[in-house]
């Protein structure tokens, strides 16, 4: 009932409400994957539903953006507490030029939620970044693509990390707002796609099973 | 409030009192899809239709004292340098420096350095996320004005947006300051007046020119489309207007073919400022190119 409590204030952007439901799901001893998954994930669904009705707009996202957040911060000390050894290491970014990162946060907290170590390396990062991290022995690479001119420098990401011998070693994820499944897989020359954070947790979670 | 500093950009002037300038219209060229592009990665287009409609919307421009800039776009540093080289050699128009990668518009603002054209020239743009090596060509280079993205869509509005200002200028050198330009970030087809009244309280209370890019959400408007071209460009002529009401300086217009359609509407906006301004102040003189006196020549 809390969590739908949670999912239903978010989904209608009342933001006090959500708050106050998350924190009493929190003092209730919920779990943090629950109160992700059960509570705020259905109500961003949600809101992404009205959004796809052309009910919601931008504005409308970014506001429940903002609250999905503001929640987060009071649960996201539970993720620490509730974390084990991380089944994999790994980093996360919004490809050069590509600035909108409420995805890829979401992403990020999900798959930390999930015993994944996540490093954010932000918004519009150079290929020089993702490439210092694969050479540092990253386990995976997240790629967040929102134009299509994003694909195209994802495109040169992947092909940076072949020039330097270390795309072989990594795990390469590819999700956002310009790529689908068939764009991930056959343009970028990503290993996977995914196009939501429970589908983002699905797909590392089958390319590192727990120990 | 901070009275709002007019900068002159090649033979234009941008913001002062609202109304003083006329609002500046950015119309885009060589962007992927355009009809007129061969190889966007290469900068290989077709110079006489690019031509054609430079010729065409300047013209129109002039006449009704409307500023046009040439958003220029490209993806690569090949194709800005072969853009940019025909549009400063061929036309004396001021134009933007466009382009989602940092490397591209390092190169486009030496290239323009390179042909003498920097008093024209706009740099599109920077942000708080800009590394220190852009921003120390910037200054080196010195472009006639500078767009900084002043938007924080995690927390969208007057407040985030001026601290994103503030930000900017902290890491800009000083003397480059007066040479900013704010785009607001209109975010989608139906919130152009929330972006309006941000851009509006953010002029008044850092004194620099704003605008943005109302065009973009038109163009996410499905629905819309279905209405024809005509009914499309009108729609895009009251968007324009709209903003102009809310004293914004600088608009993106979308592809560079539409302007020759709504510059004619965007004149008559601002000669709706214009007029709003001498009420108050008589001194306001006739004789400035501006739509007032242009569009209303006869014969």
């Amino acid at each position: 009932m809390l969590l739908d409590n949670i999912a239903q204030a978010l989904a209608e952007l009342k933001q006090p409400e959500t708050l106050s439901f998350t924190g009493q799901a929190k003092a209730e001893g919920l779990t943090v994957t629950d109160i992700i998954l059960k509570g705020l994930c259905v109500g961003m669904d949600k809101v992404g539903e009205l959004y796809e009705k052309k009910e919601y707009f931008v504005p409308d996202m970014l506001k429940a953006s903002q609250i999905f957040n503001e929640a987060m911060s009071i649960i996201e000390p539970l993720i620490d507490d509730q974390k084990t050894e991380a089944r994999a290491r790994g980093v996360i970014g919004l490809v050069k030029g590509n600035t909108q990162d409420n995805g890829k946060n979401i992403v990020r907290i999900m798959l930390e939620a999930n015993g994944f170590k996540v490093k954010d390396l932000g918004k519009s990062v150079a290929r020089d970044k993702f490439l210092q991290a694969a050479e540092q022995g990253t386990d995976f690479i997240g790629l967040s693509v929102m134009t299509s001119a994003g694909v195209k420098e994802a495109k040169k990401v992947v092909e940076k990390l072949e020039q330097d011998g270390v795309r072989d070693r990594i795990k390469l994820m590819v999700g956002g707002a310009a790529v689908n499944e068939d764009k991930a897989k056959n343009i970028v020359g990503a290993n996977g796609y995914a196009n939501d954070a429970g589908e983002a947790v699905r797909l590392m979670k089958e390319w590192f099973p727990k120990m | 409030m901070i009275e709002c500093a007019s900068l002159k950009i090649g033979q234009h002037y941008l913001g002062g009192n609202v109304g003083e300038n006329p609002t500046a219209l950015f119309g885009t060229i060589f962007f992927e899809g355009q009809d007129l592009i061969i190889d966007s990665e290469k900068g290989l287009f077709d110079d006489q239709k690019a031509r054609k409609q430079i010729h065409i919307s300047s013209k129109t421009c002039q006449e009704l004292a409307v500023p046009l800039f040439l958003d220029v776009v490209a993806e690569t540093e090949q194709a800005i340098s072969k853009e940019i080289e025909f549009v400063v050699k061929e036309f004396d128009t001021p134009f933007l420096i466009d382009a989602s990668d940092e490397d591209v518009r390092m190169r486009g603002v030496e290239i323009v350095s390179r042909l003498s054209a920097l008093d024209r020239a706009v740099y599109n743009s920077i942000g708080v996320d800009s590394p220190d090596e852009e921003l120390k060509l910037i200054e080196r280079f010195q472009p006639a004005a500078i767009v900084v993205s002043a938007i924080d869509t995690s927390n969208y509005g007057v407040e985030s947006a001026l601290e994103t200002v503030n930000t900017v200028k902290e890491r800009l050198s000083s003397d480059l300051h007066h040479k900013m330009l704010l785009d607001i970030g209109f975010l989608d087809e139906v919130s152009v007046k929330m972006s309006c009244k941000i851009g509006q309280e953010l002029r008044k209370l850092t004194g620099i020119p704003v605008g943005g890019a109302p065009c973009n959400g038109l163009h996410m408007w499905e629905s819309l489309k279905t209405r024809g071209e005509m009914g499309f460009i009108a729609s895009l002529a009251s968007t324009l207007g709209y903003c102009t009401a809310f004293g914004l300086d600088f608009l993106f217009a979308g592809p560079l073919r539409h302007i020759n359609f709504v510059a004619t509407a965007q004149g008559v906006a601002d000669v709706y400022n214009r007029y709003s301004l001498m009420i108050n102040d008589r001194t306001q003189a006739f004789d400035t190119d501006h739509p007032i006196k242009a569009m209303f020549k006869t014969g």
